[in-house]
Formats: structure tokens, C-alpha cells, sequence
């Protein structure tokens, strides 16, 4: 699983009026393999354009490193990440089963390889008997899993998640939250994740980075987090 | 793209419990697949279609024409019929790998496993081709013979009748039974012949119920035909049924199949194969 590193990112977002916003400023940061790294901050901080640059989405000035490879020299398709959005991004005409078989069809996997990954991703995740229906007979909270599902039926080495529960309920979210760090933990993959809520940091994160204007203000364990002065965390917390 | 969603978790128990359930459901839930695979088997029900459609415009035009007197029409109808039934045989070999393949994508849909449809109409194709083929051989050889006992219908009275009444009564309902056996088990077709056989006489009401929704279409065409309808209107009708209702009229027999052979074959030798597809409400609790 890849450690990755940014190093000076600077991410600039040009409208049609050709007004500059500079939504990530010189960022330097290290997520270590293997953990569940949380970006906080407030909305517009940065922290979606970070993640987005990360994936391949982007352009940007500056580094980011996979494993010490610099990302430029990786296309977007070998770099083996998924990427999990709050919008969950199913295809509605799609099963629950076709929708988590997607990444691996378009790998052009074999029938037997898929079936066999989509069935035990769907028992890890409580999706066994929602494989033969579409999305919108399923829940929120069950669409979400779907997303996530899908996201780690490839085993990916790096999995970038952008508020996935913040459209999930409250109930859903607690069981989420579980699900997530399980997954993460058994197959010690390294993730990404974004959010604004201070508690839900805390919970989930190996290592929390809390970003404010674009910038890199803080970063530390939960235990650093709740203890830290910082003026960002002070609000974050509130 | 926004997706709707249910206000609560989809549970075990809204899952279809019954075969007529299992129908609906997929119905509902899958009908997109339903009609591409529709479109599917047109292509491969087209050749005989064409040729029938030829057939009635040949045999009409030379019904109508003003050659010869009308004993000797009605003889050059009764020759191109039975000229059109020889060339029907290569036509339904075309369909019967049409429908291997789609019998194998509506195994897959009704068995609640996943449907890969370009890979299992293939496998179904692969595996079932040269059953299906061997039975539809038979078919349109028994069709070429029911045509020529029609042309001795007035010579040999109610014995011209034979080839269609026992085709109606015997090979349909032991065809429609063999033609799901072998996309279910793995045997020879000797066998799953045999097997169909003794099936059908434990069960021929319900089979000979099954087997008429069958031939529903043909009954609509022979009402248009006696109505006058013009030619191209029982032709429209014929290709938006293969399109829109005849995968679901092969998914409809196949749960039909399904159910006998559960009572008859699987409750015994087969146990883990019985309710495939279903979820009965005991398996929740």
C-alpha cells in the first residue's frame, strides 16, 4: 500500500471570467501506509481540491509522490485508487450487483473472478440480499455501502473519500463509520478522508490534517487534535 | 445524478417468495434487460420470419392470380408451402441459437445470480447450442411433415390430422420441459429426453396449460389472418412480441420448469438446488 506525499501543492481554479481562486496554497503533507488519514476543516477550505489533485482530476503545481514515484509519471487509471463522493454516484438503471461489478467489468475481469469478488464484498458489507435490486429501493445508508463496496471491490491501494456520510443518516452514519474502519484496518489500505465534522475525525483517524484557506494549519493523532491550541481546531471543535 | 432512495432499509423479506413473485420482480426490476435481449432474439428470429412472410406473399399473389383453374392453385399453394417449410429448417436452427443463449441469460436472471449478457448468451450459445439445435431440427422436420399430411387431408381423413395434434399434445410440452432440463442440469440429452418424458406425464395439465401460453402469439396471427387483417399487420405484431413479450414468455416458462422440476427431480436428488431464486420467508427468520 503507497505512503503518499505532497510537497508544495498549489491548486488555482481559473472561471469563465478568468478570475484566479487559489484553493489549495503550498501544501506539504505525508499520509503513511496503511492509515485512515482525515482532512478536516471548514467548507472551502480546501480540503476537496486536495483530495481531487490527489486523484488525477486536477491540474496542479507542485509534487505528489506514490510510494516516492512522482504522480505525473503515473496516469490517473494505474494509480489502483478509488474515489468515494458524498453524492454515492450509483447508476440507478443498474442492480446493486452491477453496480459493485462495474470497475471490475471494465477491467474485463472474468465472470467467475467477478462474481466471486462482488459476492463477499456484499457479505462484508451487508448487501447479500440488496444484490438483485436497483439503488432506489435501497436506503441511504444501503446506497452509501453500495459506493463503498464498489470503491473497495478492486482492492485498491488507496481509497479517497469526500464526505461520504454526510447525505447518510445519523443512524446509518455510526454503522458506516464501522464499516469503513474495518474495511480499512482488514485490508490495511491507506485512505483519505475528508469531513467537516470534528467527532467523526476523531473517530475514524490514525492521523487528522486540518486544513484553513488552502493552507496545511495543523496536524496530529485524535489525542493531539483534542488537545491542540490551534485556532482552526478551536472552531472545528465548537 | 441524483438517485432516489427508499425512506428504509431494503430487508430480506421484500424479496419475491414465489415463482409467479420471481416473475413480476424481474419484470419490474430488470425489464430493460428483458427487451434488449428481445432484440437480441429478433435477429435471430428474422430469418424465419422473412421466409413466412414471403411464403404468404407468394401463396397470396398466387391465390389471387388468374393462372390455372382453382384446384390447380390451391396445388401450387399447397407446393410452396411445403417448398417454404424446407427452407423454415435452417431458419429454425438460426433461432434455436437464439433462444440457448437467451435461456441461459433468463436462467441467470430468474436464479438471482448475476447476469453478465454478452458472456452468458455466449455460454448459453457454447453450452446448450447443440441441444437446441437437435430439438428445433426435429421441430421443423415435424412441421415439413405436417405440412405434406395436410395436402392428404382429403384422402386420408382424420390421419392427416395426426402429425399436428400429437405435435401440440406430445412435442411441444416435451420440448418446452428438455429445452429448460438442459439449461438447468448437466446430462446427456438422452436422458434429460427421458426425464422430460416421464415429467410431462406427471404433470400434463399445468405442462399443456404452460405450453398454450406458448402458442398465444400464433392464435393472435390465425385471428388476423381469419379477420382479414392485412399481411403486415400480423408481421408488426409478430416483431414487437419477440422484441417487448417473448423474453418473458421464455422467463415465464423456464419459472414454470423451474417449479416442476423442484417437485419431481430436485426435492430429491438435488436438495441445495430447490427454491433457487426464491426467498422464502422461513429462511429469514
Amino acid at each position: 500500500m503507497p505512503d503518499i506525499k505532497v510537497k508544495n501543492l498549489t491548486v488555482t481554479y481559473i472561471d469563465k471570467k478568468k478570475n484566479e481562486t487559489v484553493a489549495v496554497r503550498g501544501l506539504s503533507a505525508r499520509f503513511d501506509a496503511g492509515t485512515l488519514n482525515v482532512v478536516m476543516g471548514f467548507s472551502g477550505c480546501g480540503k476537496t481540491t486536495l483530495l481531487k489533485a490527489i486523484a488525477g482530476f486536477f491540474a496542479f503545481d507542485g509534487y505528489i509522490y506514490f510510494d516516492g514515484k512522482d504522480a505525473d509519471t503515473i496516469p490517473t487509471r494505474k494509480r489502483n485508487l478509488a474515489y468515494v463522493s458524498q453524492d454515492y454516484v450509483l447508476y440507478p438503471s443498474l442492480t446493486v450487483f452491477d453496480n459493485i461489478a462495474f470497475p471490475l467489468k471494465t477491467a474485463r475481469l472474468k465472470r467467475d473472478e467477478v462474481t466471486e469478488r462482488v459476492k463477499a464484498i456484499a457479505e462484508t458489507f451487508g448487501l447479500t440480499d440488496c444484490l438483485t435490486r436497483l439503488p432506489k429501493h435501497l436506503s441511504g445508508g444501503q446506497q452509501q455501502r453500495v459506493a463503498i463496496a464498489r470503491a473497495m471491490v478492486k482492492h485498491p491501494n488507496l481509497i479517497l473519500m469526500d464526505e461520504p456520510l454526510s447525505n447518510v443518516d445519523t443512524e446509518s452514519r455510526e454503522m458506516l463509520r464501522r464499516y469503513i474502519r474495518h474495511v480499512q484496518t482488514s485490508e490495511g489500505v491507506t485512505v483519505i478522508y475528508v469531513t467537516h465534522d470534528y467527532r467523526e475525525a476523531l473517530e475514524l483517524a490514525d492521523r487528522i490534517y486540518v486544513m484553513d484557506e488552502g493552507q496545511l494549519v495543523f496536524e496530529g493523532t485524535p489525542d493531539e487534535v483534542r488537545m491542540s491550541e490551534n485556532e482552526t481546531v478551536a472552531l472545528l471543535r465548537q | 445524478m441524483k438517485v432516489k432512495r427508499a425512506a428504509t432499509d431494503f430487508t430480506a423479506d421484500a424479496l419475491p417468495a414465489t415463482r409467479p413473485a420471481v416473475f413480476w420482480d424481474c419484470w419490474r426490476v430488470r425489464h430493460r434487460l428483458l427487451f434488449a435481449l428481445g432484440g437480441i432474439l429478433l435477429l435471430f428470429l428474422l430469418p424465419l420470419l422473412i421466409s413466412h412472410l414471403s411464403r404468404d406473399v407468394l401463396c397470396a399473389s398466387v391465390a389471387v392470380s388468374d393462372a390455372g383453374d382453382e384446384a390447380a392453385r390451391a396445388a401450387a399453394v399447397a407446393n410452396l408451402r411445403f417448398w417454404f417449410r424446407l427452407i423454415d429448417i435452417p431458419c429454425w436452427l438460426i433461432l434455436s441459437v437464439g433462444l440457448a443463449g437467451t435461456v441461459r441469460v433468463v436462467r441467470q436472471l430468474v436464479f438471482g445470480e448475476g447476469v453478465f449478457l454478452r458472456e452468458d448468451f455466449f455460454t448459453g450459445v457454447r453450452q446448450n447450442g447443440g441441444a437446441y439445435a437437435g430439438v428445433f431440427l426435429f421441430t421443423s422436420l415435424w412441421l415439413l411433415l405436417t405440412e405434406y399430411a395436410g395436402t392428404l387431408r382429403g384422402n386420408t381423413g382424420g390421419l392427416a390430422y395426426l402429425p399436428i395434434i400429437s405435435g401440440i399434445l406430445l412435442l411441444l410440452p416435451i420440448g418446452l420441459l428438455l429445452l429448460a432440463e438442459v439449461a438447468v442440469y448437466r446430462a446427456t440429452v438422452g436422458g434429460l429426453l427421458k426425464n422430460a418424458m416421464i415429467l410431462y406425464f406427471r404433470t400434463v395439465p399445468t405442462t399443456l396449460a404452460a405450453t398454450a401460453a406458448l402458442l398465444l402469439p400464433l392464435l393472435v396471427c390465425f385471428v388476423l389472418d381469419i379477420a382479414g387483417a392485412m399481411l403486415f399487420v400480423k408481421y408488426v405484431f409478430l416483431v414487437a412480441y419477440a422484441v417487448l413479450l417473448l423474453p418473458s414468455t421464455v422467463m415465464g416458462e423456464f419459472l414454470y420448469c423451474a417449479y416442476v422440476f423442484d417437485k419431481h427431480i430436485n426435492r430429491r436428488y438435488h436438495p441445495e438446488e430447490v427454491d433457487k431464486g426464491i426467498h422464502r420467508r422461513e429462511q429469514s427468520k
